[in-house]
Parts: C-alpha cells; sequence; structure tokens
C-alpha cells in the first residue's frame, strides 16, 4: 500500500508530477484548469498515467487525462476508482 | 473496447473484423481515414495472425476517427523456435491542437495489450518519445543505397532546380512532364556511363520472372540464433496482398499514407548461374515510383542456396534499376564488398542505416530475454511491404 488513500493525497501527487514534468512551481497549477492548457506533451501525459497505475496497483484508461480533464476532477475520478479497487480486493479476501 | 463517457474513444479492432470494420458507414470516408482496404486485406489474411490479435487501434472524438495505430503480427525466430512479437504498422494523429496527444494515447493502449512489440521507420523526434517509455532500442542496421543522381550528370541540378521552382509555387503538369523528359535523357545517360560495370555483375547469372515464390523456396540458415523471421509462407502473403498499388480503383483515396503509386510491383526472380544454368534459388524484388516520380528499386526477401548471394543480389538490383530507370537502389549491407566490381559507380554507393524499438509486454515474455541476442536483417519491419 502506499500514501494515496484520499482525494487531497492523489491531488497533491498529481500536483507535484505536474509541476517536475512542466518544470514549473507548484503555486502556478490551477487545479481547476484543463491539462491542456499547460502545453503536457505526448510523453509526460503517457509516464503521469503509467506512473499513477504503479503507485495505485491498478489498470487506468490510456484516456484518463481527457477524461478526467483537470486536476481536481482526476483526484476525485482515481479516488473513487481506488477505493472499488481496495472493495473488490477485500470482498475476494 | 469503448472507454465510456469519454470525450476520446479507443477501440481496438481485432484481425477478425478487420473486413466488417472497413465496411463500417463513415469509416473510408471521414477526415482521417484509420486503414485502406489493401490493408485491411493484408491484416485479415497474415499467415502470423490469430483471429483475435488486434490489428487496430482508433482513437475518436464522436464518431470521428482522431487517430490510429496499427498492429501486424510477425515472428521471431529464437534458436529455431517460431514465437509472436507485434509490429507496429502506422501511427497516425490528426495535425489539429483538439488532437495532441493522441498519438501518445494509442501508444500507451498498445502497451495495455500486452504484447510484444517492435517498430522501425520512426521519426527521429520521436526518438525521446520512445525510449521515454523504456522501449529499447536496437541497431541501427546498415544498408547499402544507391542514388543515381550522382551518376546522373544533370541529376543534382534538376533536383535543385525542382525544389527551387516548387519554392516559388512554380508547380504545373506542363513542368513536371519537361522536368520528366528532360531527367529521362540525362538518367540515360548516367545509366549507359555505369553499364560495363553493371554488366561484368550481371552477366553472371540468369534471372527469370516468374508468378509467384514456389512454396518450397529454401530459405537461408539465419545469421543469427535469434531473428525476426520472414517464411516462404509470410513472403507468398506479402506479394498476395501488397500494400501499395499501381492501380488507382484499389486504392483508398483519403488514407494519409497513400497506397497509390504510379508504379507498384513485386518482381520473383528464378536465379541461375549463366554458365552452368545451375538454379541457385529464388529472388524478391520491389519496384515503385512515388508521385513525385522517384523510383526506387529494393532488394527484399531471397531464398539462395549459393555462397554468393550478395554478389546476386546486387546483380540483380542494378539489372532492374537499369531496366526501370530508377533513382535509388536499396540493398543489404552484405553488398558493400561486390560493390568493387563494379569500378567508379562503387564511389556511388552510400551507407544508410534504421533504428529499431522494441518493448517487452514482460521481462519474461518473447522478446525480453532475447533483445540482446537479436540480429537485424533488411527486410525486418514493414520495409517490405512499402
Amino acid at each position: 500500500m502506499n500514501g494515496l488513500q484520499t482525494e487531497q493525497a492523489l491531488r497533491e501527487w498529481l500536483m507535484e508530477h505536474l509541476s517536475k514534468a512542466l518544470k514549473t512551481e507548484r503555486g502556478r497549477l490551477d487545479a481547476d484548469a484543463p491539462f491542456a492548457r499547460y502545453g503536457l506533451n505526448s510523453l509526460d501525459a503517457v509516464t503521469l498515467v503509467m506512473d499513477l497505475e504503479n503507485e495505485l496497483g491498478i489498470d487506468l484508461p490510456p484516456t484518463l487525462l481527457w477524461d478526467q480533464p483537470t486536476i481536481n476532477k482526476c483526484a476525485a475520478h482515481l479516488a473513487t476508482l481506488r477505493t472499488e479497487a481496495a472493495v473488490q480486493l477485500d470482498a475476494r479476501r | 473496447m469503448t472507454v465510456a463517457e469519454s470525450s476520446l474513444g479507443i477501440d481496438i479492432v481485432r484481425t477478425k473484423d478487420l473486413a466488417d470494420y472497413v465496411n463500417r458507414p463513415g469509416v473510408l470516408d471521414g477526415r482521417v481515414v484509420p486503414i485502406c482496404r489493401l490493408r485491411a486485406a493484408a491484416h485479415a489474411a497474415n499467415p502470423s495472425a490469430s483471429p483475435d490479435d488486434p490489428a487496430l487501434i482508433v482513437a475518436s472524438r464522436g464518431d470521428a476517427c482522431v487517430g490510429y495505430l496499427g498492429l501486424m503480427p510477425g515472428e521471431l525466430r529464437v534458436d529455431g523456435v517460431i514465437r509472436k512479437i507485434f509490429w507496429y504498422s502506422t501511427w497516425y494523429s490528426a495535425p489539429d491542437p483538439e488532437s495532441q496527444g493522441v498519438g501518445g494515447v494509442l501508444v500507451h493502449a498498445s502497451l495495455r495489450l500486452g504484447v510484444d512489440i517492435a517498430t522501425t521507420g520512426l521519426d527521429p523526434k520521436t526518438f525521446p518519445f520512445f525510449r521515454g517509455l523504456r522501449f529499447r532500442e536496437l541497431g541501427p542496421l546498415r544498408y547499402l543505397a544507391l542514388d543515381f543522381d550522382r551518376l546522373d550528370p544533370l541529376g543534382l541540378p534538376w533536383r535543385v532546380l525542382q525544389v527551387v521552382l516548387r519554392r516559388r509555387g512554380i508547380r504545373s503538369a506542363a513542368v513536371t512532364t519537361v522536368f520528366r523528359v528532360l531527367r529521362g535523357v540525362s538518367k540515360r545517360v548516367g545509366y549507359a556511363l555505369a553499364a560495363p560495370g553493371r554488366s561484368k555483375l550481371a552477366g553472371d547469372y540468369d534471372f527469370e520472372e516468374i508468378a509467384e515464390l514456389p512454396a518450397d523456396a529454401a530459405g537461408e540458415e539465419p545469421s543469427s540464433p535469434v531473428t525476426f523471421h520472414r517464411s516462404v509462407q509470410t513472403v507468398r502473403w506479402a506479394l498476395h496482398y501488397p500494400w501499395i498499388t499501381d492501380q488507382p480503383k484499389q486504392s483508398t483515396p483519403r488514407y494519409e499514407f497513400s497506397d497509390l503509386r504510379e508504379l507498384a510491383r513485386f518482381v520473383v526472380l528464378r536465379v541461375r548461374r549463366s554458365t552452368t544454368s545451375e538454379e541457385l534459388g529464388h529472388l524478391v524484388l520491389s519496384v515503385c515510383r512515388d508521385q513525385e516520380g522517384i523510383t526506387i528499386v529494393k532488394a527484399l526477401d531471397r531464398f539462395l542456396s549459393c555462397d554468393d548471394r550478395d554478389r546476386v543480389v546486387l546483380a540483380a538490383a542494378l539489372r532492374y534499376a537499369h531496366a526501370y530507370r530508377a533513382d535509388r537502389v536499396h540493398v543489404p549491407e552484405g553488398c558493400l564488398p561486390h560493390t568493387l566490381e563494379l569500378g567508379w559507380i562503387s564511389r556511388t554507393f552510400r551507407m544508410r542505416q534504421r533504428v529499431y524499438f522494441c518493448r517487452p509486454a514482460r521481462s519474461r515474455s518473447v522478446l525480453g530475454p532475447e533483445l540482446d541476442r537479436i540480429g537485424l536483417q533488411y527486410c525486418d519491419g514493414d520495409t517490405p511491404f512499402t
């Protein structure tokens, strides 16, 4: 298990990764602005989703950043997926 | 598979569904056409493919295709055992700003399929992208290219003038025709100058054009314990289902990677030694002329039993280059020593190279343990098809 248990933690993780990928300060990122506005390139976008998969231990759709186009929407969606995955894991036990 | 409630839909088209897919309304007449009929027919008949293999990943917004990635099942020969891998056969995303990032989504979708992937012929600008996604770089594969502009005394001046006129917007059918006539004359002079060296080489072999590659054509022993494999069956399939055509009726007009050429043909040759009539085997060449009038002869697959097979390949390629007044000839690197027999023409050959990228699905999947042992060959990838 990792520390990405809550929507807030996921938001922080996304902010941190985006600021590194975009080489910009976290304070300049708007959690309600579309990812498209930041000019995220293909490699950074794919890497972000693949890193999230590794962190969360679940498969994510390659279209994640299109489906959930802001940091806040993405964090909320991932928190829901995370909860669902945990419930499924518990049910299997 | 379509991601629900997605602004960008991803569809995986399986081999068994390709024929139906291209007949769906809107697929071949949209702004972005994801596959042409020729490629769809070829993919569907690929002897290396299973019905459930992924063949095409399509990204769409609403009903409109905005990008696609083709996957072609191929073979890896590992110590004599044939295993399946997949080649990227096309990769395209619409150039509009709204489609930025679609190319990355398509590649990511292909990685999720859990198959071993190989690709080549990429734009060098995309190399950092593939390296970043942990694709492993192989090669480069070196091959020989002869540019007949170097033989044609007026070749370079013509080419420069053509570029100048195009930049100034002077481009009409009349100008193109004048160019072709003049270039034809000067190329003839260049080929005449090259004739003595070419004849010396070609005179040692008899080349007979035949309709198809025999099913029992004997392949060579691979040069390396691990190679990308093209069996006789695979080559026969490629010859029966070409990806390009010189027949406008067969082409798909709006396909980005146009399947229409002025001239497109495969040549299957039965080779004999002139002096003894001994049969040496078979050889496949392609001759292709693009819409700019550039003719390329490529030496493709060979099924030759003799020791001088590289010499045979060079002789055949030059013979057909002469016959079609080709502008360029591409042959495997092994032909290099034999170019010395061509006299001064040998100086016009240049070495070119292609880089390959591979990504095993897992560290223990087919490609994973073998990456360091793969020996690259000229026909690896989709080179023989285009």
